[in-house]
């Protein structure tokens, strides 16, 4: 046994002494039905959440995503909370906010049932239905390979006919940034399809699975969003993924997400 | 006659309950330690179980889901108290008579990646396996295992200790 088992294994000791409040349960009670108190409000969250100067400089850290008063949504597309952090309670309401960390802040209306299932760090925030395929998602990375968006898209290119099959680009904008999309599925049938690598960023190691992969078996739509002046100096991709037969229908749900995303607060330039 | 809409907030809170008895307590112990703040921990767990009680049968697996939320909570409350306050890991209730070889481990493990101080958090100090954490922490155990390889090999230099 090494001496830094003997390290830990103390440790160990002294956490198996520790323990939470002892209302704990009655918090997650208080917590669960008192939503409407708890919403935060958007003025403050903006305030409080600002990304700070050390964020600026830095030029590497959080998000914040808020919600509520983007976008007026129909009736049926109720929005719920995702995890936003303490005292901050999940609920059915256009005041709707997400605070996820990534490079570029983001902003989009989470429709119901739907909850992060990647932010792993600085390098990936992806997003998806709570059931269903698990392949569905949308994630959203800094590619290593490209500065701007121009690279980006060289590098998918290069990537065509093989090992991707890339659809006709369209140009839509995202979040009020020019993009380019395309189709995207994997040439042959094959094991998972790397599309970029995730760009490192902190000093952290980067995870072991950093890679923007479409799965097997999967289709998908990549956009490339030229970022640049959303604070963030790095393009930003956008994948949306779905088992190739489940991606149409799949789409429609991710589009009505992207039609309303925003880029965060837009950097000042100069 | 009661109304449904009761009866089934009432089943899904029992749900809830009894997935907080199985695991709050090591799930607590495990933010606690990964966020440094027993406060965070506080927050971060009742919070996501109070998000249990609301979704109800939308989670399929309730106890992977409460782990992954309470640790997405934890860093987003971390995330914003950064900006505000100098976060001190002391924080952390450890009980007051406490070998300083274990407030320095504490403090060392503050200085590792999120993920590899879950990885070391979640297998080295609650003694889960990496195919068990693997899930709880929405990972794969390979990924698991090289991480958490990774933060015993910066713990080590860290903490100035060598393999015997």
């Amino acid at each position: 046994m090494s001496e830094l088992d003997d390290r830990l294994n103390e440790g160990r000791a002294a956490i198996a002494t520790m323990g939470p409040a002892a209302d704990l349960w009655a918090r997650v009670v208080e917590h669960s039905t008192s939503a409407d108190a708890a919403v935060l409000d958007a003025t403050t969250a903006r305030r409080g959440r600002r990304p700070s100067l050390w964020l600026a400089v830095a030029a590497v850290v959080a998000l914040i995503a808020l919600v509520g008063t983007l976008a007026l949504r129909d009736d049926e597309h109720s929005i719920e909370t995702v995890p936003v952090g303490p005292g901050r309670a999940s609920t059915t309401t256009s005041e709707e906010q997400l605070v996820a960390t990534f490079p570029i802040p983001v902003v989009f209306d989470l429709p119901d049932a739907w909850t992060l299932i990647e932010q792993d760090s600085f390098y990936r925030l992806g997003i998806g239905p709570i059931s269903g395929l698990p392949q569905n998602r949308i994630e959203f990375v800094v590619p290593e390979e490209a500065a701007d968006a121009e690279e980006a898209l060289a590098h998918l290119e290069a990537q065509a006919p093989a090992p991707l099959a890339l659809g006709e680009p369209i140009h839509p904008t995202i979040g009020g940034a020019s993009a380019t999309c395309m189709d995207v599925e994997a040439a042959d049938d094959g094991p998972r399809a790397p599309l970029f690598h995730l760009r490192p960023s902190h000093g952290d190691d980067p995870p072991e699975d950093r890679e923007l992969t479409l799965e097997e078996g999967a289709a998908g739509r990549v956009c490339v969003v030229d970022a640049r002046g959303f604070e963030g100096e790095a393009p930003l991709v956008v994948l949306v993924q779905a088992p190739a037969g489940a991606l149409a229908a799949f789409l429609e749900e991710a589009e009505a997400l992207l039609d309303d995303l925003e880029l965060g607060e837009r950097a000042r330039r100069g | 006659v009661q109304d449904a809409g009761v009866v089934g907030e009432a089943v899904e809170a029992d749900r809830a309950r009894e997935v907080f008895e199985a695991q709050h307590l090591r799930l607590w112990r495990a933010v606690a330690v990964w966020s440094g703040s027993s406060e965070v921990a506080d927050e971060a767990v009742a919070e996501t179980f109070a998000q249990l009680v609301r979704r109800g049968d939308a989670v399929r697996d309730p106890a992977a889901w409460a782990w992954r939320t309470s640790f997405r909570i934890a860093a987003a409350e971390l995330q914003r108290r950064r900006g505000q306050v100098r976060y001190e890991v002391h924080e952390v209730s450890l009980p007051e008579v406490q070998s300083e070889l274990v407030l320095d481990l504490m403090r060392a493990l503050q200085r590792l990646s999120e993920q590899q101080r879950a990885c070391v958090v979640v297998c080295d100090l609650l003694g889960y396996s990496a195919e068990e954490a693997g899930p709880l922490l929405h990972t794969s155990a390979a990924t698991v295992r090289v991480q958490r390889m990774r933060a015993r090999r910066r713990l080590r230099s860290l903490l100035e200790v060598k393999d015997v």
